[in-house]
């Protein structure tokens, strides 16, 4: 075999490396476990102060995930103290160190300052405290009866058949996710089982049109056409109103709409319709933008330009980051705040609703 | 293919890519400029409290609740309450009838942060002070008015923008676009708040050019002569100012005539019957087809007061009114929303049964006997009839048309001849065949 073959095929490798899931931990067991929670008598300094921790972890899942993201760090890391995270405006730019579920920082029971409310994030336990206003009963939903947890029964990742958050995840990170099917924890997008999607490498550490989530959606014909894959169906099974059931639209399926619709796609509007200007002031016409990520059918590649066919289709986090965010109802940009007195400035509505500047 | 034919047919793909993606970009800034998405008068709920000044959530709950709690609904368009009560009551409706009435009505129900006034047309653009309804809710229960459920039923049928699930309310106004038109009295066109049921998308009376003509100064052009506001005849409508060739009004009658038109049958049911259709375009002479208000005219001579007779715009006949010369667009307290002031004069029609009772607008434009001199008391129409120039009917013979006996006998009902597309027919053998409106 010539150099130049084998140099090809190298780069080939890589390529194919590179547009694979990476969520299958890698590094050595010291960096999760430890046998007896314990290093020369005492607990180590970085692991978890409340241990010994079930599967001999060395913290739990907030612990764990708590940090600074990096553009080389390889945990994506979910709540980020106050001195050091950057949101940016949408949660895209240059600066932003959140990830595409955004951060719980603005939630988390430990921010003073001033910027946290429990309508910026999801109130799980061990990082915010019971939502003041909301308690246990998610909007669109029934009462849960039980806080918000990172997984299980109470929560969204892991096997929500098992009530214990450990125990729904248990085995997950070396799981083979090399193909998302949804089958098991493993090898469900994000852990969230059931759902499928393509996942970003670096879970959208300063996405771009061509390096992000494909999320999965469903183009429906019919509010009763669910389709448990999508990232929206996983979101409806605690806000079941908001997706399910037969007040979405005020006919079988189609504005006008009655709730904002999720797994319908843009494709299905007019074609000079302003929906067809996707994704409005953020990009040229018909450019895949991070700002309001809309989901599609097919999830095997990453989508940078869209068809209007079947791969314009909104979810619930193509508004919201489904941790946090430094804005009410967790969205992706500050909508409350607009508009303000510059005609120029925009919100992400717009990516979809471009007439409405 | 050649290079040449290459690049040729690369810059023409380009150029059609450039048009059609050029024809879904949006106006930059329309919502943010209109009435409702302005920052600093834009809606503003009280109890949506947190949301910007003109924010979208401030109509539309996109979950069909706020803060966890619902809105009773979802209702369409995710808005925060019913679009329209089919089963509202024409002329007495309530606040909840309509969606736009939650904030559009009186101070103290409004549920916009400070209320919001809204005069009628006859105070806002033409000056009369004693109108007495400054809210659109209001202005619909007067004694005559458009008939929401009559506006929904004809738009449903007719609009393909427009669904069962509309506000009648959007027929006429986008409320993302409509601009806030009472600031600026004096320049509705340029603050328009319409748009026509047939371009629901785009504001109507904004643009204001020889190439988009969208105001009255081009429906016929330079045959507009604006009315005198009301206190004075040193200025016109809209807004008191000093322009009167109406290059300041949006084009109401283009407007009003997408569905008020010789091709559609409206059914109004506080008349009990289908409405009048009006023509206002054709021009077919003494004999019509065709309204003489509207592009059609009068061939000899015309018996009219100021501003109408030695006419700023400089003609003498073949005047082009706009319908918000005469008539309010949401109710009045006159009958066929005939406004309570009319060029500059009060009108006021009385409840009565005489048959003539409409000239009293009449005599707001046209002479009559009073403003011939030959008489004392208004809204007496001999002379315009039987002696002034191209007078239509000869005197003598009162009892070929008048019945009652007597010198002259009763005065026949003017709408009898005088109405929207109405010829001198009802005259029988006396009939001219002229067009009477």
């Amino acid at each position: 075999m010539s150099g130049t073959v084998k140099f090809a095929l190298a780069l080939t490798f890589l390529a194919w490396m590179a547009g694979t899931a990476a969520a299958r931990v890698k590094g050595v067991c010291s960096n999760c476990h430890t046998m007896h929670y314990s290093q020369g008598g005492l607990p180590l300094a970085e692991w978890g102060a409340s241990g010994p921790y079930r599967a001999l972890l060395v913290n739990d899942c907030i612990g764990c995930h708590t940090g600074k993201n990096t553009a080389t760090t390889r945990t994506p890391y979910i709540l980020t103290t106050g001195s050091e995270i950057k949101y940016g405006t949408t949660g895209t730019e240059s600066e932003t160190n959140t990830l595409a579920a955004g951060n719980f920082w603005w939630v988390y029971d430990g921010n003073t300052t001033g910027n946290r409310s429990d309508a910026k994030g999801h109130n799980v336990v061990g990082i915010a405290l019971e939502d003041q206003t909301l308690h246990n009963t998610p909007p669109g939903g029934s009462n849960l009866n039980h806080r918000l947890t990172c997984a299980g029964t109470y929560g969204c990742h892991g096997d929500r058949t098992i009530v214990d958050t450990l125990g729904a995840m248990m085995g997950a990170h070396h799981a083979d996710d090399s193909t998302l099917d949804g089958t098991t924890v493993g090898k469900s997008y994000r852990f969230l089982k059931g759902v499928v999607g393509l996942e970003d490498p670096d879970w959208e550490y300063r996405p771009k049109n061509n390096e992000h989530n494909q999320y999965k959606g469903v183009d429906r014909t019919d509010e009763g056409n669910l389709d448990p894959t999508t990232i929206s169906y996983l979101c409806a099974e605690c806000h079941g109103d908001f997706h399910t059931g037969n007040d979405i639209s005020s006919g079988s399926w189609g504005s006008p709409w009655l709730r904002h619709p999720t797994d319908y796609d843009m494709g299905n509007t007019p074609s000079g319709s302003e929906y067809r200007n996707y994704p409005g002031p953020y990009d040229q016409q018909g450019t895949y933008s991070v700002v309001a990520p809309v989901a599609s059918e097919d999830v095997t590649q990453v989508i940078s330009t869209v068809t209007f066919s079947k791969d314009t289709i909104i979810t619930c986090v193509t508004c919201h980051r489904a941790h946090g965010s430094p804005y009410w109802k967790l969205l992706r940009w500050n909508y409350f705040g607009w508009p303000t007195n510059n005609e120029d400035d925009v919100n992400g509505c717009m990516a979809c609703h471009s007439a409405k500047n | 293919m050649d290079a040449w034919r290459v690049i040729a047919l690369r810059i023409s793909h380009f150029l059609l890519a450039f048009c059609l993606l050029g024809g879904l970009k949006a106006e930059a800034g329309s919502y943010w400029r209109s009435a409702h998405g302005s920052y600093a008068n834009g809606v503003k709920r009280n109890n949506r409290a947190l949301y910007n000044k003109g924010n979208c959530g401030h109509c539309h709950d996109q979950h069909g609740d706020y803060g966890g709690i619902s809105n009773g609904g979802p209702f369409a368009f995710a808005l925060y309450a019913n679009p329209f009560n089919t089963n509202a009551s024409p002329g007495n409706y309530q606040k909840a009838d309509a969606f736009c009435f939650h904030c559009h009505t009186n101070g103290t129900d409004s549920e916009q942060n400070g209320g919001i006034v809204n005069e009628d047309y006859s105070k806002t653009f033409g000056g009369y002070s004693a109108s007495g309804k400054n809210n659109i809710l209001s202005t619909f229960n007067q004694r005559s008015y458009h008939d929401l459920e009559d506006v929904y039923n004809f738009a449903k049928n007719s609009f393909p923008f427009f669904t069962s699930e509309s506000s009648p309310c959007v027929a006429c106004h986008n409320p993302h676009l409509a601009r806030r038109v009472k600031a600026d009295p004096g320049n509705p066109a340029a603050n328009t708040a319409i748009s026509r049921p047939t371009a629901h998308d785009t504001l109507w009376g904004d643009d204001n050019t020889s190439t988009d003509k969208e105001t009255m100064y081009y429906f016929y052009q330079g045959r507009y002569q604006a009315p005198y506001a009301y206190g004075g005849t040193n200025s016109y409508e809209p807004g008191g100012t000093s322009t009167y060739d109406g290059h300041n009004l949006p084009d109401y009658a283009t407007f009003c005539t997408d569905c008020h038109n010789p091709g559609n049958t409206i059914y109004s049911t506080s008349l009990g019957r289908n409405l009048i259709k009006i023509d206002w375009s054709t021009q077919g002479g003494e004999s019509g087809p065709g309204d003489k208000h509207g592009r059609n005219s009068a061939t000899t001579s015309l018996g009219v007061k100021a501003p109408y007779a030695n006419a700023p715009i400089g003609i003498t006949l073949g005047f082009a009114l706009s319908c918000t010369d005469c008539h309010e667009p949401h109710g009045a307290p006159n009958p066929y929303l005939v406004r309570s002031e009319v060029n500059g004069t009060q009108i006021s029609i009385p409840n009565t049964s005489t048959g003539n009772e409409i000239g009293y607008l009449c005599l707001a434009c046209h002479k009559d006997d009073q403003a011939y001199g030959v008489s004392t008391t208004p809204n007496h129409w001999r002379y315009a009839h039987h002696t002034a120039t191209d007078h239509p009917y000869p005197q003598q013979q009162c009892g070929r048309c008048h019945s009652g006996g007597g010198m002259g006998g009763t005065p026949i009902p003017c709408m009898n001849c005088h109405m929207h597309g109405k010829d001198d027919s009802y005259l029988g053998s006396s009939s001219t065949g002229r067009i009477c409106f």
